[in-house]
């Protein structure tokens, strides 16, 4: 059994650590905080999200406040993707690269207004994140660059009657169905909150922006105002898997310093065709040009055993041929089956191949199928 | 936390108990001696929402601390020992179709295989030698892994 007494003293706290321990919540560290993993029951808040609504503290996620006059132009010299259409009252989903091309963090911009931006990063990547800004920086321009994380909450309502519950504590929220916008409210009573149609778990809904102070109020108010829709708190275990069936990236484990966009199966976020400057093109362009050697892919199991980070995959149940290795792997709570993302060489890389997974020990390895992203599709439900 | 650490899980006082937090029950038939290993109430709180149990060793012999089969929770997979010696007559099938057994009923439906004892003696010798417990004192082995942290 898992030894889980782990030194908890050194770790960070969100504004809502002390409900999550009166919640009984199952707490683990994660990225220097200690975060509530479930309250109930991973499997139970996984399906609440897909058929209800849950509530997540992601607090933790790094948060940039940039600003200034040529804050559009500086942030568009660091992505791959086209800022053009990032107005005001937008969001978008791209990376920061290294010079080779790597991924520096996965990130989401939201433009407040014409010269104010928003960015969030992953918690393990805040420092990193931020000095990477900072150096960056323009001389000649006034550009402030500001960690807001501290400052600011970040609460996640996520699921279908997400929008309803929202209805009953703001006045005009936003559609859900409108996704990456942004917009200033007052909700359930608390002013200055930036409300996202942004989220990691493939459900429509929020990402709340709220002053620190006000964090648990607004999460009680919400956790109230949406018990008639079936809302729960959810934790960082349902937000794995959910992201997981969507095939959303988890830096550090999918993602990292050593793969690029286009071996993630990310060229969708680089503009190609526009001709503006940042870390890493040349090596993307060539990438393009050349093709990669392994591919992001989804991995599928016909069985409910997990599949998990670090299996290999071979070609064939004797193990003949390695072809590839399980980034993120687990149970999918709607399909019930095990299901993973693996980088594989691109000839073993179409939907469909059947491939054989397990730890490098194994004797027997599972067959599981290469298919494609989403794994989950709601028509199909999540009993 | 007003309860007493450890207290709020199940410890049934008619099972044995190993510190890698199994359970085994003794019941004598006419075919001899048999033991009923599952894992604890403690230890299926610990994994979490359990989606996959296997037991491979079924028709096999298995020594004391050798792996029984494998439990996979949706974050985290454990091995199950042997909290004895003999020959695993079968495991508990329902559990192909409804693992979650395991958390909800860990001493009763959940268990996991059906152990043919070497050696009755064994048991005997096994908690002289403080590798079996009694209820008591694997209570107190829990309180102090679950004592509460601040």
């Amino acid at each position: 059994m898992p030894d889980h007494q782990q030194q908890k003293q050194h770790l960070k706290k969100t504004p809502l650590w002390l409900w999550h321990h009166q919640y009984r919540a199952r707490m683990i560290p994660f990225a220097e905080y200690e975060m509530p993993l479930y309250y109930r029951s991973i499997l139970e808040e996984h399906r609440t999200v897909r058929n209800h609504a849950g509530l997540f503290d992601v607090s933790h996620m790094a948060r940039f406040l940039i600003r200034g006059k040529d804050a559009h132009h500086y942030l568009q010299s660091l992505v791959p993707s086209s800022l053009r259409t990032l107005t005001a009252g937008r969001a978008r989903y791209t990376v920061l690269l290294n010079h080779h091309g790597g991924i520096l963090d996965d990130i989401i911009l939201y433009r407040i207004d014409e010269e104010t931006f928003l960015m969030v990063g992953n918690a393990v990547n805040r420092k990193k994140d931020f000095h990477w800004l900072l150096c960056h920086k323009p001389q000649q321009t006034s550009i402030e660059i500001e960690d807001l994380t501290e400052e600011l909450a970040l609460l996640a309502l996520q699921g279908p009657t997400a929008e309803q519950i929202l209805a009953t504590v703001t006045d005009d929220p936003p559609p859900a169905s409108k996704t990456f916008h942004i917009v200033h409210s007052e909700v359930a009573g608390i002013p200055h909150v930036y409300i996202a149609t942004t989220g990691y778990t493939g459900e429509p809904g929020y990402e709340l922006f709220v002053p620190a102070g006000n964090a648990q109020t607004l999460w009680t108010r919400l956790l109230d105002a949406g018990k008639p829709y079936g809302l729960q708190p959810a934790g960082l275990g349902a937000r794995d898997t959910l992201r997981l069936e969507m095939g959303y990236c988890l830096w550090g484990q999918d993602i990292d310093e050593s793969t690029t966009p286009v071996e993630a199966n990310l060229s969708w976020l680089v503009a190609w065709k526009s001709p503006h400057h940042y870390p890493g093109r040349q090596t993307l362009h060539q990438q393009r040009l050349q093709g990669t050697q392994r591919l992001r892919v989804a991995i599928l199991s016909s069985q409910p055993r997990p599949l998990r980070h670090g299996m290999r995959l071979w070609t064939s149940p004797t193990k003949d041929q390695m072809v590839g290795t399980i980034t993120s792997g687990g149970f999918s709570p709607c399909l019930q089956r095990g299901i993973a993302m693996a980088y594989v060489l691109q000839r073993w890389a179409q939907p469909g191949t059947t491939l054989y997974a397990g730890l490098p020990q194994t004797r027997s390895p599972l067959p599981v199928q290469v298919s494609s992203f989403p794994l989950y599709n709601r028509e199909n439900g999540c009993a | 936390m007003t309860e007493e650490a450890g207290t709020q899980y199940q410890i049934p006082d008619d099972c044995y108990y190993t510190r890698e937090h199994e359970w085994l029950r003794i019941e004598e038939t006419e075919n001899g001696t048999i033991g009923y290993v599952g894992i604890t109430d403690y230890a299926q709180h610990q994994l979490g929402d359990i989606v996959y149990v296997e037991v491979h060793t079924v028709g096999e012999h298995v020594m004391k601390g050798e792996v029984l089969g494998t439990i996979e929770a949706v974050k985290t997979t454990a091995d199950v020992f042997a909290p004895i010696s003999g020959t695993v007559l079968a495991w508990n099938e329902t559990l192909q179709q409804a693992p979650q057994k395991v958390n909800e009923d860990p001493y009763g439906e959940g268990w996991i295989a059906r152990i043919q004892l070497d050696n009755p003696e064994e048991v005997q010798d096994l908690v002289r030698a403080g590798e079996l417990l009694q209820a008591s004192e694997y209570r107190t082995l829990i309180a102090g892994e679950d004592a509460p942290h601040q």
